[in-house]
């Protein structure tokens, strides 16, 4: 029985293939690769590369399965840092802050702190009605007009999705476990797939909305960062923690990126019919002249029928 | 159907796909392969002589091209006669010259040759019309291992009232999808994933029954996989019968692939003129479409190549030097380098400072060359590394292929030991280099896309070589996309300065 119903836009649900569920699951494998027990040796790199008959949605797959289930595990790398509203005097003006008042929040550059009111590039607020305040990284730049969040949040998909997890918490939190590289346009299209729990009257919601990639017109939090492989610098050049996961998309990003990647986690995804597999091969061949292999059996996971799977541990 | 769909179907595919073979039993073409292996046997390590070559050549082109092109040799723009004719030229010419135990075995090959004229190819290129007629005329297609093939290929079948698509493999797994698609060849001339990851419902390989490929074909990662796929190629019974009453004789199709006499090309490419102490790096030859070679360092990680098909933005590959295989495009630059190109257009960024970073470059490098004439790359290396140098690629650093030492440091210690008591210039000149280089690099890059993306690629389809005129960043240069025909696996030792460099090569062009 399907465990999801998944549709293109405007397309009836059907339930999940299995290739898209088993993508999935490989997701929620590597989310548990990131719990602190299961964590390798910092100075290793697990490195899982798929060949498969298709490139399509297995990115947006695992990513999805990935933010699910690391949400649920509380496995999280929140970029922002928090700030007690009475140090807010202390932060310099024009910084780029998140703030949580009431029910709003929003992002905005920090103006200073009259008594009782601070003020923002976004409005201004009553001190005693801010609950939380974060300092955003300096890579993060936001947008000035950056509206209220709640309007934009799905509660209901989203509780569904992530298990009664809190939608407002999950949909504000700066977490940069998950990059994933590739074709923007692509990845895009994918993300936009519906998707719903395969349960009667389930809330349909898209993809998007769980992988949640940062939006830099609308920044109020994110859970992945999504990137171009033709990118002249890696998205996470200036982070000051690399990705917990990077995923790589198609033979392109695979062959530029992945000797660069400084994830402990790194996986593939290689259309065997895509241009350019070989010279992707070629650089997979290369790492893992120099790593170990990985036994199937200690994965927790077998690929979908038509894929081949290389696996294998090196020095990061 | 949508692009979900278009993925589900993808995955059953690749879950339900099981080639088959039409094997087509040919007593002329047998004795003919037999008699070219028996002759290349017979000639032991003579075979590499300039004497031998164009009948060793056209014997082994001819023995590819009748197996590779399903038509009559008598079809317009096939090319197998034209290669038999040759082999019987040469022969009647060598038969007067060569040692009597040779002379059997040169009447063994024009006999079989002269019989495989009158033959004309009929017997495969009935079973390709015998294979096709299986499908429906607007679901089916043939792909063909070779461009040129493939167009020969479906200039005859239109020419016979049976029009059918005739694609290469790149094209086949990238295009629509196909009912029936009837292969040209067996499975090893192909790459792996066109079975692993087919484009078609049903697939039909056709070849001729003495030549033996793989029953299993593997996937990308082969037996290094963890997960590993194979498809395994079903076998037509009736013919295996049919051969028995013959005889067993079987060539793998491996070894029929056009390979060249390496050891006559790498003797002719060896550079003649290096000069005592240049800088040898481990390199490969590469024979390249159009008469040319070219010596890849094996460490080579960003030669530039072309995937026409690719998406727009990433038809430009930089590939590493194990990623260069016959068929891959490269491009390069034939009346100089690339790297040369590069330089140029670096000049061109750093505008009027570029004499002056120039020549401090050059001022560096010379002083460099003459500390290593005068106390040898051992002993420099010994004393940089005594001042806290940690690396010193003394004779990399001092060749042009070279910008500056690559940690700060080490270039210190090196222009100090040199006698450049305030090295601050010459570490900013040589950033500035690295930086006008990165970006002449981005720049060459995004230009050649746009050449890609405005050219009619038919020639380089057909030739396997075209050229592109770039106009960038002030310099204007004649560069060439050309197709690998053959890479010799064997490296050599070569001197730095005649990599990547294309020459003429003689003894190649019948692999085209």
């Amino acid at each position: 029985m399907a465990v999801f119903n998944l549709s293109e836009p405007h397309q009836p649900l059907a339930p999940a293939p299995d290739w898209f569920v088993d993508w999935v699951r490989l997701g929620m494998v590597a989310a548990g690769w990131c719990s602190p027990e299961a964590r390798l040796s910092p100075r290793t790199r697990r490195v899982l590369v798929a060949s498969t008959p298709t490139d399509a949605v297995a990115s947006a797959a695992i990513a999805f399965g990935f933010v699910r289930e690391a949400q649920i595990r509380g496995i999280s790398n929140d970029c922002a840092v928090r700030i007690h509203v009475d140090q807010l005097d202390d932060v310099e003006q024009g910084t780029w802050i998140w703030l949580r008042a009431a029910h709003t929040t929003r992002i905005a550059r920090f103006l200073g702190a009259d008594g009782r009111l601070l003020r923002t590039s976004n409005g201004h607020f009553r001190r005693d009605h801010v609950s939380e305040v974060k300092r955003l990284p300096s890579w993060l730049s936001g947008d000035e007009a950056t509206g209220d969040c709640n309007a934009a949040i799905d509660e209901p998909f989203l509780r569904c999705m992530l298990r009664g997890g809190d939608p407002l918490k999950f949909a504000t939190t700066w977490d940069t476990s998950l990059a994933i590289v590739g074709s923007l346009t692509a990845l895009n299209q994918e993300l936009d797939l519906q998707i719903a729990a395969a349960e009667d009257g389930a809330p349909v919601g898209l993809l998007r909305q769980v992988v949640r990639p940062l939006d830099r017109s609308a920044p109020i939090g994110c859970r992945s960062v999504m990137a171009s492989a033709r990118d002249d610098e890696p998205v996470w050049a200036t982070w000051s923690t690399p990705p917990a996961v990077t995923i790589l998309r198609g033979s392109y990003a695979t062959s530029r990126w992945l000797p660069d990647v400084a994830s402990p986690t790194v996986i593939c995804i290689l259309g065997r019919s895509e241009p350019g597999v070989d010279a992707a091969v070629a650089a997979v061949m290369q790492a893992r002249a120099y790593g170990e292999p990985i036994d199937a059996r200690s994965l927790s996971w077998r690929a979908p029928h038509g894929c081949e799977l290389l696996a294998f541990e090196e020095p990061a | 159907m949508t692009f979900l769909e278009a993925a589900t179907t993808a995955y059953e595919l690749a879950q339900a796909v099981q080639p088959q073979r039409h094997r087509v039993s040919s007593a002329v073409m047998r004795e003919y392969s037999k008699a070219v292996q028996a002759l290349i046997r017979a000639l032991g390590d003579e075979v590499s002589l300039p004497l031998w070559e164009a009948l060793v050549n056209s014997a082994k082109a001819a023995r590819w091209r009748a197996a590779a092109e399903a038509t009559p040799l008598s079809a317009p723009g096939a090319r197998g006669r034209s290669a038999l004719d040759e082999v019987v030229a040469e022969t009647t010419r060598l038969e007067p010259i060569v040692d009597l135990g040779l002379v059997k075995h040169l009447r063994r090959v024009r006999d079989s040759a002269n019989e495989l004229c009158e033959e004309d190819n009929a017997s495969l290129a009935q079973a390709l019309l015998t294979c096709i007629a299986d499908g429906d005329p607007e679901t089916t297609c043939v792909v063909s291992c070779r461009g040129r093939t493939a167009i020969v290929t479906r200039e005859w079948l239109t020419g016979q009232g049976r029009p059918r698509p005739v694609l290469t493999p790149r094209d086949f797994l990238r295009g629509q999808r196909w009912d029936l698609a009837v292969v040209v060849g067996p499975s090893d001339w192909y790459p792996s994933h066109m079975f692993t990851c087919p484009n078609a419902s049903a697939m039909t390989l056709v070849h001729y029954s003495h030549v033996q490929d793989s029953q299993t074909v593997r996937g990308l990662f082969g037996a290094a996989a963890t997960t590993p796929i194979a498809v395994s190629i079903r076998s037509d019974n009736c013919v295996e019968q049919a051969d028995k009453d013959h005889d067993r004789y079987q060539e793998g199709a491996v070894e029929q692939l056009p390979q060249p006499e390496w050891s006559f090309l790498v003797e002719q490419a060896t550079p003649r003129n290096a000069q005592p102490g240049e800088f040898q790096v481990a390199a490969r030859l590469l024979a390249l479409a159009g008469g040319i070679g070219l010596w890849l360092p094996l460490d080579a990680t960003s030669i530039r190549g072309v995937d026409a098909q690719a998406p727009r933005g990433e038809r430009i590959l930089h590939l590493r030097a194990d990623a260069v295989t016959p068929g891959a495009v490269l491009v390069v630059r034939e009346n100089g380098t690339m790297s040369g190109t590069l330089a140029a257009m670096a000049d061109a960024i750093l505008g009027p400072t570029a004499r002056r970073v120039r020549s401090r470059q050059h001022e560096w490098k010379g002083r460099l060359r003459e500390e290593l004439a005068r106390v040898g790359s051992g002993r420099l290396e010994e004393t940089l590394r005594r001042q806290g140098s940690t690396t010193a690629n003394l004779r990399f650093w001092a060749s042009e292929d070279n910008i500056r030492p690559r940690h700060d440091h080490d270039f210190v210690v090196l222009l100090r030991h040199l006698g450049f008591a305030e090295p601050a210039q010459y570490l900013a000149d040589g950033r500035s280099l690295w930086s006008a280089h990165h970006r002449a690099g981005v720049r060459l890059t995004a230009a050649l896309e746009d050449l890609i993306e405005k050219a009619d690629l038919s020639e380089l389809e057909v030739s396997g070589r075209q050229e592109l005129q770039l106009v960038q960043a002030g310099v204007t240069a004649t560069l060439t996309a050309v197709r690998v025909l053959a890479v010799d696996r064997q490296a050599q030792e070569v001197t730095l300065g005649a990599t990547r460099r294309p020459f003429p090569l003689k003894g190649a062009r019948w692999l085209e």
